[in-house]
This record gives C-alpha cells, sequence and structure tokens, in this order.
C-alpha cells in the first residue's frame, strides 16, 4: 500500500509539471482564466505530492 | 569543535556524540610535527620575516625574529608538553607575527605588497593551520574512544536507490517544460509574466522533485498509508473539486 501511495505521490508530481506547461500555454494564447485554473491545478497537485511523502514527525 | 577542544558529532535527529582529543594525539607521532615546523617557518619568511629584515627598525625586528624562536621553542615542547607546546606556539608564534604586522605599519600597505609573494605567505598560513589537524588512525573507531558520550550511532552514507534518479528526471522535464513553453508567448505585455510564471513554476517543481525523490521509498520514517493520505487530502480534494468543475465547463463548452 505505501508503493502505492509513493507512486501517486509521483504521479501527482508529473501531473503539476503537466499542469504548469498548460498554464503557462494557455497564457500564450491569451486565455487568462484557464491560465489560471492549471496553475491552480499544479500548485494542489505539487503540494499533494509532497504531503504525502512527509516523514512522520515522531521518526 | 569547541574552545576545549571536544568534538561534537550531531545526526540529522540531533544525537551527539562527544569526543575530546587530548592534545597529545593532536601533536603525537613524532618529537616534532615536521609539517607544522615547514609551513610556520615558510608563512614565517615570506609573510613576517621578508619584511621585516627588508625594513629599517628595530622593534619590528625583534618580534619577527621572537616569532620564529616561539615557533620552534613551542613545536619543540610540544613533544613533551602539548599543552604549553601549543599554547607557546600560538601564542608566541601567531601573536608576535600579528605585532610585527602593526609595528611594520605602513610597510604593508596593498601598494607595497607583491601580490604573487602574499598570496603564497597566505597559502603557508593556511597548511599552517591545517598542520595541526591529524589524520584518524587506520582501524581506529571513534566509538571506542573512553572519552566518547554514548549516543545512537550515525547512519553510514548510502547511494541512493535508482527510483530516485528516475523521480528526479520526471521533476526536471516538468520544471523545463513551463520554460520552454514560456518562450512561445508573443503578446509583450503577457510575456515577460509568463516567464516570471515558468520561472516560479519550475522552481517549485523542482525544489519539490528533489524532496519527493529523496524521500521516495523510505519505509522507515512513514506513517502509515491512510495516514499519509489524510495528510495529503486538503491538496487531493482541491484537485478533484477543480478537475470537476473543468470537466463540467468541457462538457458545457462541447453540448
Amino acid at each position: 500500500m505505501n508503493r502505492a501511495v509513493d507512486i501517486l505521490s509521483v504521479v501527482m508530481l508529473a501531473a503539476a509539471g503537466a499542469a504548469f506547461c498548460l498554464g503557462v500555454l494557455a497564457l500564450g494564447e491569451q486565455r487568462d482564466i484557464t491560465a489560471l485554473y492549471w496553475l491552480l491545478v499544479g500548485g494542489l497537485s505539487l503540494k499533494a505530492a509532497v504531503d504525502m511523502l512527509r516523514p512522520s514527525r515522531s521518526a | 569543535m569547541t574552545a576545549s577542544g571536544r568534538v561534537h558529532l550531531t545526526d540529522s535527529k540531533g544525537y551527539v556524540a562527544t569526543t575530546s582529543p587530548g592534545l597529545g594525539e593532536s601533536i603525537g607521532g613524532s618529537p616534532v610535527r615536521l609539517s607544522l615546523l615547514l609551513s610556520g617557518l615558510y608563512a614565517w619568511v615570506t609573510t613576517v620575516g621578508g619584511p621585516s629584515l627588508s625594513t629599517p627598525g628595530v622593534p619590528h625586528t625583534l618580534s619577527a625574529l621572537g616569532a620564529a624562536l616561539a615557533l620552534i621553542v613551542g613545536l619543540v615542547l610540544a613533544s613533551r608538553s602539548p599543552r604549553l607546546g601549543r599554547a607557546v606556539t600560538m601564542g608566541g608564534f601567531v601573536g608576535l607575527s600579528a605585532l610585527t604586522w602593526v609595528l611594520l605599519g605602513p610597510a604593508l600597505s596593498p601598494a607595497e605588497l607583491e601580490p604573487v609573494r602574499a598570496a603564497l605567505g597566505g597559502l603557508g598560513w593556511m597548511l599552517f593551520a591545517f598542520g595541526w589537524g591529524v589524520v584518524r588512525k587506520r582501524g581506529a573507531i571513534p566509538e571506542n574512544d573512553p572519552r566518547v558520550i554514548a549516543a545512537k550511532p550515525l547512519e553510514p552514507k548510502r547511494a541512493l536507490p535508482r527510483a530516485t534518479y528516475i523521480v528526479f528526471g520526471v521533476a526536471l522535464v516538468g520544471a523545463l517544460g513551463p520554460w520552454f513553453f514560456a518562450w512561445r508567448v508573443v503578446r509583450a505585455e503577457h510575456a515577460l509574466l509568463a516567464q516570471a510564471a515558468a520561472l516560479l513554476c519550475g522552481v517549485a517543481v523542482l525544489a519539490s522533485g528533489a524532496q519527493v525523490a529523496t524521500l521516495y521509498g523510505q519505509e522507515r520514517i512513514r506513517p502509515r498509508p491512510t495516514d499519509r493520505l489524510n495528510l495529503a487530502s486538503p491538496a487531493l480534494a482541491g484537485v478533484v473539486i477543480l478537475g470537476m468543475i473543468g470537466l463540467a465547463l468541457w462538457f458545457l463548452r462541447g453540448a
């Protein structure tokens, strides 16, 4: 199960990179709201990826 | 290292092991440490003796000669009484060298100095400082020292797993992607904004990716899988909600 969460974390990291790419692309195509949307998705994906791998406080 | 010569070794969790090598050990070995004598004399000749003897005057010449004498006496004494030897060398040699420089005054102004000789002199002082160190004997284990304060042993270094490199590669591609696409923005007023946004995104992906890459697969320090998902649940919920909104808008536009 831990391995599955690890893989999900990496998938979220890759998704964040892709979302940021789409955000910047949308900015270039004059779709500012879409750009903001993708940048927000990227930011949240990045946070989820890191939160899933955070060490426990007791360790 | 503290003023008393104790060495504190601290690991990532704050456990501390302390050793206090005796002065005899740091000076020990041969009766006179040749590396200290040679490097000290070299530093003295290039930065103290040379300028002092080539400048007329008695006080600084006496101080310079005293410094050289203190070096030799200190190192000879160190073989019998390490503490006294070190005190004489540090107080006498280094102290009198500093006093000589003060007494020389304008003769040591940057305009008067020869850059190469000054650089070589600096190198000599560096070698002298390093000369006080000592290399651990082959096979010696610091934790076996009777003065060591027992603590959890430090973890040995080990090679990173292959998955770390793969994850970091994903992060690198994710960081370079926005930067690449930012160059496609042709609107002048938005091009700079795109560059700034891409830079910010790239740094964020790279920093988070490095964190993910190093923590990937480390079971020992992990909470339970459900706790991990709970920890990430606010961000995950945000992604899911945004995804659903995006899908709904996409269907509505298509309809």
